[in-house]
C-alpha cells in the first residue's frame, strides 16, 4: 500500500465498506439459478479447497479452505454443489461493481475483487448505502431468497448512535486493521453493509 | 515539409461509429446472451440470436425481458396490463401466467443480434 493510497477521512463524511456475500458464489449464482438456495462452495485452482462458501454451505461447518477431497467423501455433505473457479467471471463482475459505484459515489477505494471502502456524507449515508444496495443487487443479481438479510436501517441507526457519542462501533478495529493504512478512520464512524450477494 | 493536399475531410472526421457505445448505454449493467429455440420468432429473435440485456432497467409491459421461471431462463415478452403473464411470439407456446409461482425478471432485452447466414 504506498502513500498516495492514503486517505483521511474528511469532516462531515462516513467510510462505508460496500462488500459482496460470498462473492464467488454470488457470480455463479447470477447464471445458475439451480444453485439459489443450496449448499455451493467454489474451489481453489485445480479444485483444490473450497474458497467460497454459500450461506447453506457455511451453516453445515464447511469451513474456509477445507479441501474437496475431503468435502467430496464426507456422506453428510453429499448435497453440496462445487464448482470450480471462474475468475473471468469474477473479476468482470468486480469491474461492474466498481464502475456503478463510480457512478454513484465520488470517492471509491478497491480493497480487493469484492470489497470497497467509498466516502458517503453524514447526513445521507443511511439513504445512499440502500440506494447502492439496491442499484447493485438490480444491475449485477441479488436475489434475496431467505430472511437472513441485513437489516440496513439497524445498521445505520447504530452508526448515527455511535457518532453521537463518539464510540467505535464493533468491528470497527478489526475493520482498520483490516485496511493495511489504507485508510485512516479518523472519524471513528463506519457504516457496513452488504450488497449483491444473491440468496440472503 | 510537407507534401501534397490535406485532405478537405480532415476537419468533419468524427471518428468511426463505436458498436458499444450505440449499443450499449449502461455497459456496467449489460449482458449479452444467446437465445435458442422458436418462441419468439414472431418478433424477430430466432434460435442462436443474441439479445444484449441491460439488468438496471425496470420491466414494463410490453417488454420484452429475460425471465428466471421455476429456476430456468427464459425471453418472453411481459405483459402487466391485465392477468401478469409471459408472452411468448409464436402460436405453439402458451403465456405463461407470473403470479403464484416462482418469477424472478433478471433484464430487459434492448436489442437483437441477429447473424445472417
Amino acid at each position: 500500500m504506498t502513500a498516495s493510497a492514503l486517505m483521511t477521512v474528511p469532516a462531515g463524511y462516513v467510510v462505508a465498506l460496500v462488500d459482496v456475500r460470498c462473492m464467488y458464489v454470488s457470480c455463479e449464482r447470477v447464471f445458475d439459478p439451480s444453485l439459489w438456495s443450496k449448499c455451493v462452495v467454489v474451489l481453489s485452482n485445480n479444485d483444490g479447497c473450497a474458497i467460497a462458501r454459500s450461506s447453506e454451505a457455511k451453516e453445515l461447518g464447511i469451513p474456509l479452505g477445507q479441501p474437496w477431497f475431503e468435502i467430496r467423501r464426507d456422506p453428510r455433505l453429499r448435497h453440496v454443489i462445487a464448482r470450480s473457479s471462474n475468475y473471468e467471471l469474477y473479476g468482470d463482475f468486480s469491474a461492474r461493481m466498481t464502475t456503478l459505484l463510480r457512478e454513484n459515489v465520488e470517492h471509491v477505494h478497491e480493497y480487493s475483487i469484492d470489497e470497497s471502502f467509498i466516502l458517503l456524507p453524514c447526513e445521507t449515508a443511511a439513504a445512499q448505502a440502500v440506494q447502492i444496495q439496491h442499484t447493485m443487487s438490480r444491475a449485477l443479481g441479488g436475489f434475496n431468497r431467505s430472511s437472513q438479510h441485513l437489516d440496513f436501517s439497524e445498521v445505520c441507526d447504530g452508526v448515527r448512535e455511535a457518532a453521537i457519542r463518539g464510540s467505535w462501533l464493533s468491528g470497527s478495529d478489526s475493520l482498520a486493521r483490516a485496511t493495511d493504512g489504507g485508510l485512516a478512520l479518523g472519524q471513528g464512524q463506519v457504516l457496513g453493509g452488504h450488497c449483491c450477494g444473491s440468496d440472503d | 515539409m510537407a507534401a501534397g493536399w490535406p485532405s478537405p475531410a480532415d476537419d468533419y472526421l468524427d471518428g468511426h461509429i463505436d458498436l458499444s457505445e450505440h449499443l450499449i448505454p449502461r455497459p456496467a449493467a449489460t449482458f449479452l446472451v444467446r437465445a435458442s429455440g422458436r418462441s419468439m420468432q414472431g418478433v424477430g429473435i430466432a434460435d442462436g440470436d443474441e439479445p444484449i440485456v441491460d439488468r438496471s432497467i425496470t420491466p414494463r409491459d410490453g417488454q420484452i425481458v429475460i425471465a428466471v421461471v421455476d429456476g430456468e431462463f427464459l425471453v418472453k415478452t411481459l405483459r402487466i396490463v391485465g392477468v401478469p403473464r409471459l408472452v411468448a411470439a409464436h402460436p405453439d407456446f402458451p403465456d405463461i401466467p407470473i403470479t403464484g409461482r416462482d418469477v424472478q425478471m433478471w433484464g430487459v432485452v434492448t436489442c437483437v443480434l441477429h447473424h445472417t447466414p
